[in-house]
């Protein structure tokens, strides 16, 4: 092993950019798998050397065969494995011998079908001798760069800045038509099979610093390493735009669930929250992922929100704007003066109407671009999107030459094109101008845009964060509830405030504590064997005097004693009466893909019955904090609704930080639960936490 | 007196909105239940109704000026006795005279408080298209907040009542949350298909608003109803 060790991204871009590849099973027989990559890398018009090697030798394709790695007059820098599952360990020692850096493994059967040993032999042999592997169970990869598709079956017909990453072969054929049937350029396909090395998030790096790739979008079934992940998105936010389709929504991750936030962190919630915390646009199916995949490679990324619509007919400027506000986005009015302008131009057919969105009740393109051209000096827009409803002869000609004009981003929505359509579409997409089939679909795309530009610009002002958050894996699954008393102490260290309080053993002590405090106060059990204080009565709220402090601890030993047999009772917990305020509930959970994670959400039947609670993992920045908060439909209720005051958000946000400063340094709190958190309009307490804490592992 | 005397005579006197107490007087006939309730418009007539009654007792204004009552102060919930009865009198009064002004008043009402369930919605409105339309909703900030409202044509049977109801997150509140007991959902599918006869019945009626209408386990009631009467 003389080779200097790479990294990663290093590896990738070898066998991307590679000058040689050896096809392991390489045949002449067109129904083979080993003949189709072969075939597919000659009409790729691959410039490198190809070596097919098969084990009779003689030529395939017209290139000469070899019989083995070892017969190669230089060792290759990538190597496509197309051969039995049962041949690939001996092949992959062989590949170890000559030294090469990086190999394909299209060949199924591994753990997939339960071969686990299979796979770890494989493992053992890629990382004893250096080997990086993509796969196995792919059909392998495309990079047009290079001109190199050593995959079964696609060929890139139109270069591009397109890079998908998907879970399956075919679905990168299936992406792949599409984007050769209608123009839309290219630059790298990925299927990522069953992972066992290189993963979704070394792809992504690479795909991030591959000065051919623009957008990238993901087909995913699960994530690997869910903080490798978060770190990949977040160093490509703000750089390249990013759309993901997530496999496997139905599958709740079932685990035993024993607080409030676990159970409410279906693991599909979490990941759509990780998409919105790091702008990624999420696809709900194959066709809008492909239509982000169109609009997010070739749109300029525009500077705002507004949005100026140009038909050729009323009815499809209508839907236009009905979509683009509940997308959130803005469709500018234009003002009268500027109307005027416009209603004085020379049209043909004078019907049309010159508010947003425009109708020009046109088919001559003339008029497109004169209208174009008028309102975008007057910069009244970030986006025009031209919603054809007919054929318009030379609007391709027409719209690439004045995207080059104007300062406004420019999409097409074409229906009913006919003709003029089919042969404008790709034309008009290899130019950079993204073509839609409806304008639903294009607004959609639009906003996705826009978000990755507001990312963009905000990533321009912050330092990075590391999302890495080590010395997990030094907890067991064995865990246990923490007395709340115990909760306090930790609360304090991070901030976080919570009701005057005092511990008492016995009546007499509440009440001395009581008096001390001032009342009214609450009183709740301390016991190391109550889960759930309030079912099994150990809670006594409002109690406004000695007397009934008394009653109360006598009531609550009596519940919880004849509620829980044998449960050990150490006393009361005394606490000040909080006054009433909007009750909020906050958490955290060590999500067992995506690690430590926050959550937000109203009391009540808010969160218990309406599910409307917000996600991000941590650390949280400010600005996630604020944007959790704002993602609830509750949210006006905390702004204040019916002449109620408003709350204390930015003590909200501070509580929000100080909780994910406490979940990502204290790697043994698995669930964090603050409910209710009473929330005033200059104040905030917590009334009530529990934590549950896992034991470290025991050394070996 | 009918429901067609009370529209009528309401058309006569050129008022839009029926007074409460004659607004319940029109579901009596629909067999929409409400609380026990008495008009007055003098104190000692107040007392001698919250008596009758018995308390605990909530007061309301009534006055053709005053549209939203709570908003001017014209609603006090929670009078469990005799002198909080008549501080809550005066109370209500100066309230309105602040809120509003001085404006003509025709009385209170004096109503039996009902024991608290979840509260829902049932509206109705003459749609220009569609003709009349039952709501049904969330009570309170929900319906405000998440619009978490379903409508349907009137007249409906129970069992596009029932469909009704469960399009709406109210049906999960309505289910038993937090430890409360579930709701009589058939009760409830009941007064909403009342509510659609009565729409049906009075083309006058331009709007309808029982809200809240507290949904418990042995029946529904309105507690609030305001019906708007239109050309």
């Amino acid at each position: 092993m003389s080779q200097v060790e790479q990294t990663t991204r290093q590896t990738i871009n070898q066998m991307f950019n590679a000058r040689s590849v050896a096809v392991i099973g390489a045949s002449n027989n067109p129904g083979k798998y080993g003949y189709m990559t072969v075939a597919s890398m000659l009409k790729g018009g691959y410039e490198g050397k190809i070596y097919p090697i098969n084990p009779k030798g003689g030529e395939i394709l017209g290139l000469k065969a070899y019989r083995s790695l070892k017969d190669l007059p230089e060792t290759p820098d990538v190597a496509m494995i197309v051969i039995p599952v049962h041949l690939v360990p001996d092949i992959m020692k062989e590949a170890a011998e000559i030294g090469i850096p990086g190999v394909g493994i299209t060949s199924a059967g591994f753990s997939e079908v339960g071969r686990n040993d299979l796979q770890e032999e494989i493992v053992r042999i890629a990382k004893e001798n250096h080997i990086r592997i993509i796969g196995p169970n792919i059909e392998g990869f495309i990079y047009a760069p290079n001109k190199l598709h050593v995959q079964f079956y696609p060929v890139i017909e139109n270069y591009g800045r397109l890079a998908t990453i998907t879970q399956s072969g075919s679905m990168t054929n299936g992406l792949l038509g599409w984007a050769n049937d209608e123009g839309l350029g290219i630059s790298t396909c990925i299927n990522l099979g069953n992972q066992v090395d290189i993963c979704e998030s070394d792809f992504l790096d690479f795909l991030a610093a591959d000065e051919n790739t623009r957008a990238v979008i993901m087909h995913l079934e699960g994530v690997k390493d869910g903080r490798k992940f978060i770190q990949s998105l977040n160093n490509i936010a703000g750089q390249k735009p990013v759309a993901v389709l997530k496999a496997g929504r139905s599958v709740a991750g079932k685990k035993s669930i024993v607080s409030h936030t676990a159970s409410l962190a279906g693991s599909h919630d979490v990941f759509k929250s990780i998409c919105r915390q790091f702008g990624v646009a999420v696809a709900d199916d194959i066709q809008s992922l492909y239509d982000y995949g169109r609009t997010l490679s070739l749109l300029k990324i525009p500077n705002g929100n507004r949005i100026m619509v140009i038909s050729s007919s009323g009815g499809l400027g209508v839907l236009t704007v009905d979509e683009a506000e509940s997308y959130g986005l803005s469709i500018p009015e234009i003002p009268r003066k500027i109307i005027v302008e416009l209603t004085k131009m020379d049209f043909a057919n004078p019907l049309g109407s010159m508010s947003n969105p425009i109708d020009l009740a046109t088919i001559r393109v003339e008029e497109f671009e004169k209208v174009a051209l008028l309102l975008d000096q007057h910069d009244l827009a970030d986006v025009f999107i031209f919603n054809f409803g007919d054929p318009i002869p030379g609007a391709g000609d027409m719209l690439i030459e004045l995207s080059r004009k104007i300062k406004a981003s420019i999409i097409v929505s074409y229906m009913g094109g006919e003709s003029e359509e089919k042969k404008d579409k790709p034309r008009m997409q290899k130019a950079g101008i993204p073509v839609l089939p409806t304008p639903e679909r294009a607004i959609r795309t639009i906003a996705a845009c826009v978000r990755f530009g507001e990312v963009q610009r905000e990533k321009e002002k912050k330092k990075s964060i590391d999302y890495q958050c080590p010395g997990r894996e030094e907890f067991s699954d064995v865990s246990s509830l923490v007395p709340e008393y115990i909760v306090i102490n930790l609360l304090k260290q991070y901030y976080i405030p919570y009701p005057e309080y005092g511990l008492a053993a016995s009546a007499g002590e509440a009440v001395a504590v009581a008096k001390k405090l001032g009342y009214p106060v609450v009183l709740k059990v301390v016991s190391h064997d109550i889960s759930h204080k309030s079912d099994v009565g150990g809670v006594a709220v409002n109690l406004k005097d000695a007397d009934e402090v008394r009653t109360g601890f006598s009531n609550i030993m009596d519940r919880v004693s004849e509620a829980v047999r044998g449960a050990a009772l150490q006393g009361v917990l005394v606490c000040k009466q909080a006054d009433d305020g909007v009750e909020v509930i906050i958490g955290a959970l060590d999500d067992a893909v995506f690690g430590p994670t926050v959550m937000f959400g109203l009391g009540g039947i808010f969160t218990e019955v309406l599910k409307d609670v917000s996600f991000r993992v941590a650390p949280l920045r400010r600005r996630d904090a604020e944007e959790m908060i704002r993602e609830i439909k509750a949210y006006p209720i905390l702004e204040g609704v019916r002449g109620q005051t408003g709350c204390d958000i930015n003590k909200l946000i501070d509580l929000l930080l100080n909780v994910s400063d406490m979940v990502i340094e204290r790697p043994e709190i698995k669930e964090l639960d603050l409910n209710p958190v009473r929330v005033y309009e200059n104040n905030i307490l917590v009334l009530d936490a529990r934590v549950i804490k896992r034991e470290k592992r025991k050394e070996k | 007196m009918g429901y067609r005397e009370i529209i009528e005579r309401a058309i006569d006197t050129g008022r839009e909105v029926l007074p409460e107490h004659e607004a319940y007087q029109v579901c009596e006939e629909f067999g929409i239940a409400y609380p026990p309730t008495r008009f007055a418009t003098t104190r000692e007539e107040t007392v001698e109704a919250a008596e009758s009654l018995g308390y605990p007792v909530v007061l309301k204004i009534v006055s053709p000026a005053v549209v939203h009552k709570s908003d001017a102060g014209g609603v006090i919930v929670g009078i469990v006795s005799q002198s909080e009865l008549k501080d809550a009198y005066d109370l209500l009064f100066a309230n309105v005279k602040e809120k509003v002004g001085d404006v003509p008043i025709d009385g209170v009402l004096i109503q039996k408080a009902m024991p608290k369930a979840a509260e829902v919605v049932v509206g109705g409105l003459k749609d220009d298209l569609f003709g009349p339309v039952v709501m049904f909703g969330s009570g309170g900030i929900l319906v405000e907040i998440f619009k978490d409202v379903s409508f349907r044509l009137a007249p409906l049977d129970r069992d596009e009542a029932m469909r009704q109801i469960k399009e709406t997150k109210a049906y999960e509140i309505l289910k038993g949350v937090r430890g409360a007991p579930p709701s009589d959902l058939d009760a409830l599918a009941d007064l909403i298909v009342n509510a659609g006869k009565l729409l049906s019945a009075l083309p006058e009626i331009k709007e309808l608003d029982f809200n809240p209408v507290f949904a418990g386990s042995d029946g529904s009631v309105v507690v609030d109803a305001r019906m708007v009467i239109g050309s």
